[in-house]
């Protein structure tokens, strides 16, 4: 997996904690170019 | 590993956060992040968008953001010309749109049938690709998407 994906995942996993004034109970967020190894 | 780090350093359930990688087109391919919000807790989307400009996500990496399909809940609004989803618990609110797919269509019409008939005080799950959100680093992290947010209804049922 490429590192900047990653790092994308980490943000998300910040976000989760981090939620003041927020709208949406769960997402899936579609990305492209994750590196395949 | 990292994530994991994480997840243990911020009481993250790490369940609620995972990439899924379908099967391999090519080299490069999709990706889907699934993430959930904590029990009693709103994901921000102003604050999704902050958090994916931070990771500094450059051109020329033939990436981009397909699409974000979220999930809200509230009570529906605004009759069947415009209705809008009043989420419970905040001020915010998302303008609901129909679909091109036959699904999409499908999951709007049910809504708004469901609303018709049962009222518009009840609570509903709404399902739907966030419009706006979309295109290649860097240029969809540049401004936030605009708003009203609006999104493309692809599933709905009434909260239990």
């Amino acid at each position: 997996m490429h590192t900047r994906t990653l790092t994308f995942a980490l943000g998300l996993s910040l976000l989760a904690v981090s939620s003041a004034n927020g709208q949406v109970i769960s997402g899936a967020m579609t990305v492209t170019g994750v590196e395949m190894h | 590993m990292a994530r994991e780090a994480t997840a243990r350093l911020y009481d993250v359930d790490e369940n609620k956060v995972a990439l899924l990688r379908p099967k391999q087109l090519d080299r490069y391919t999709h990706g889907t992040i699934k993430f959930q919000a904590k029990k009693g807790k709103l994901i921000d989307l102003d604050k999704l968008h902050e958090s994916v400009w931070a990771t500094r996500l450059s051109k020329g990496t033939r990436s981009g953001l397909v699409s974000l399909e979220v999930t809200a809940v509230g009570s529906i609004s605004g009759g069947s010309k415009q209705p809008r989803l009043d989420i419970a618990r905040s001020n915010a609110f998302f303008l609901l749109q129909k679909g091109k797919s036959k699904q999409e269509r499908a999951a709007f019409e049910r809504m708004i049938e469901t609303v018709r008939q049962d009222g518009q005080s009840q609570t509903v799950r709404v399902t739907g690709t966030v419009d706006g959100w979309g295109g290649v680093w860097p240029s969809v992290l540049k401004k936030l998407p605009r708003k009203p947010r609006r999104i493309i209804v692809t599933g709905f049922q009434v909260a239990p």
